[in-house]
């Protein structure tokens, strides 16, 4: 359970995120939608507790974001950023291994390290984990690094409330693993864990989100509880583009 | 050969080589000593043996002069390496290292400003404090100089890491100057002393320093051990480390303070070393990998290895007289630098060792 409320975020006289407020539930997939620069990932940053908003407040679990230690909050919420740049050797089962860093003192106990191997198989990288890092495809890195946060939410259970966010996972992976994701993603909802994902794909969306919110100018403009409302007039206004709106075979889909 | 060895048994090797070296360089010099002889003194010195057999010239040169110095060489060896690795994973890059950040220019200033403004300016008539007094100004300049590159690179997000490089280039230059203009109005052996010390050398080497030294660099040898995992999970990002619980700038502050630590400290007793803290952590990620708990032990490991072979070096090559450490770092050190960029500029893919 993710709650902004009136929240803003400035960098200088520039307003990235402005009086948003919107609330995130479990076991709903909720996207997050609009053209660059309309303050998706800064939103993004700010839900997540990485930035301090100037006004307003982020409540998790209904206490603000910003008094639970990062260290709590790692056990709570994960993270799949846009883009990873690592410069030194590691293998990408010691990269995998970093999303269980917030549950062990110094050492990985065999659970940590059977969850990591579940979130690799999960990811099928299962190949992969002997491979050094930086030696990776662009869509390999992405797997990797959404095992590492598979493998930071750890155990679901229906006690735990956890929060997984994504910025943009999809975007070096091809037709197949963009789905595979996604679904994994999905299979999570389903175990209490509050999914928000910023896409640009918005038939990508359609099959997938639960709810889908459109942002413009730092503000949430069109919030759709059923992704299938979409309209015509909505993507002319966000993506100043126009599309029509069919029904293929039960699903709504957007031709450009 | 040793990739696919476990940690431990690098760890073994290592020590094993680091134990030999020691006792080549406690019996190579002007005067070699042989094993059997050390054994002797030891002994003798210990009361274990009452053998009139042992030469008590050789006897003042091992125990006063060979042994410490062999100890300091260890400890500065191994503080120079553990400060490498700490800042080449603080700031992300792999050609960062005390030298070019200031820290080594900063404390080098600080001691410079004891050295000639004396010991008389500052607590003199106590000598406990005297002692200190050039440590703990080597402290406060390389900390001063090091905060300020960090201040200056530290953008909103991120350590912008070419503004670090610069920042570092434009201090480095306040301190040498400042440095510089000391040896300037400096009586003459002063000023000998402080472009002796530019250099580096650990011919000054004496139980005192040992023991000042061994304090310093165990004690941050040991905070540099409890960053390991917060350092790793850097590795991601600022970001992303904070994602997984790291609160990154904290870690980064106490970072900078141990790095200090470790370097300022040497940097006070044995002067300017550059390179080692750059390559050491190097060669420690072709031989397995960039874990930094394996690093960090490595580093004090072979970072004290090669200390000490090199000091043997100086103290070889043009004997009797004896080469400033820095020269020859600086020789073996410079090359194999620029080797490594040129291992960036080959490799598209950005990565430094694939």
């Amino acid at each position: 359970m993710v709650r902004v409320e009136g929240v803003s975020f400035t960098v200088g006289k520039k307003v990235l995120v402005k009086e948003t407020t919107a609330s995130f539930t479990p076991n709903h997939f909720h996207v997050i939608m609009g053209a660059n620069g309309a303050g998706k990932s800064t939103l993004l940053k700010l839900m997540s507790g990485y930035l301090k908003p100037f006004t307003g407040h982020v409540y998790l679990q209904q206490k603000d974001i910003h008094q639970y230690s990062q260290l709590e909050l790692a056990t709570k919420r994960a993270v799949l950023s846009q883009h990873y740049d690592i410069t030194f050797p590691i293998t990408v089962r010691d990269v995998v291994l970093m999303g269980r860093y917030p549950y062990y003192k110094s050492v990985a106990t065999e659970k940590d390290r059977q969850l990591c191997d579940e979130a690799m198989h999960t990811m099928r990288i299962n190949n992969l984990a002997e491979r050094e890092y930086t030696t990776l495809s662009g869509g390999e890195a992405q797997k990797t690094q959404m095992s590492r946060v598979l493998a930071q939410i750890g155990e679901t259970n229906s006690n735990l409330q956890k929060v997984l966010f994504l910025d943009e996972p999809v975007s070096h992976l091809d037709v197949k693993y963009q789905y595979q994701l996604l679904h994994t993603a999905k299979d999570l909802c389903k175990k209490n864990v509050t999914v928000i994902a910023i896409l640009h794909d918005i038939n990508l969306a359609l099959h997938f989100a639960d709810r889908i919110l459109f942002m413009k100018d730092g503000a949430v403009r069109y919030d759709l509880d059923h992704p299938k409302e979409v309209t015509p007039h909505i993507i002319k206004d966000i993506f100043d583009i126009t599309a029509t709106i069919e029904m293929i075979r039960d699903k709504t889909v957007v031709l450009f | 050969m040793l990739k696919n060895s476990s940690y431990p048994v690098i760890y073994s090797v290592l020590l094993i080589v680091l134990i030999v070296c020691i006792f080549l360089s406690a019996c190579t010099g002007a005067v070699n000593l042989s094993v059997a002889e050390i054994f002797d003194i030891v002994k003798h010195s210990l009361g274990l043996s009452t053998s009139a057999a042992v030469n008590s010239v050789h006897e003042g040169l091992f125990l006063q002069i060979r042994l410490p110095r062999t100890f300091l060489c260890v400890l500065v060896g191994a503080a120079l390496s553990v400060s490498g690795t700490l800042m080449q994973a603080l700031f992300r890059n792999p050609i960062v290292e005390p030298g070019l950040i200031g820290t080594s220019a900063g404390s080098a200033l600080g001691a410079a400003l004891i050295i000639v403004l004396g010991k008389d300016v500052f607590f003199s008539h106590l000598s406990f404090l005297g002692d200190l007094m050039m440590p703990v100004c080597a402290f406060a300049g390389g900390l001063a100089a090091t905060m300020l590159v960090y201040q200056f690179s530290a953008s909103l997000q991120r350590i912008n890491i070419s503004v670090m490089i610069l920042a570092g280039i434009a201090i480095n230059a306040i301190a040498n100057g400042a440095t510089g203009f000391l040896a300037y109005i400096a009586r003459d052996p002063q000023a000998r002393s402080i472009t002796f010390w530019n250099l580096g050398s650990l011919a000054g080497a004496s139980w005192e320093a040992v023991l000042i030294t061994s304090v310093s660099t165990v004690v941050g040898f040991i905070l540099s051990l409890s960053f390991a995992k917060p350092l790793n999970a850097l590795q991601l990002g600022d970001a992303e480390a904070s994602y997984l619980g790291v609160n990154t700038e904290r870690l980064k502050i106490k970072v900078i303070l141990v790095n200090t630590l470790l370097v300022s400290i040497a940097t006070s007793l044995v002067g300017i070393i550059a390179f080692v803290g750059l390559i050491v952590p190097h060669l420690l990620r072709l031989l397995k990998g960039s874990d930094n708990r394996y690093l960090i032990i490595g580093s004090a490991l072979l970072g004290a290895i090669v200390l000490i072979v090199t000091d043997m070096v100086c103290r070889v090559i043009i004997a009797p007289a004896e080469m400033p450490i820095g020269i020859v770092t600086a020789f073996i050190g410079a090359p194999v630098f620029l080797w490594l960029l040129s291992r960036i500029k080959n490799n598209q893919g950005g990565g430094f060792y694939g």
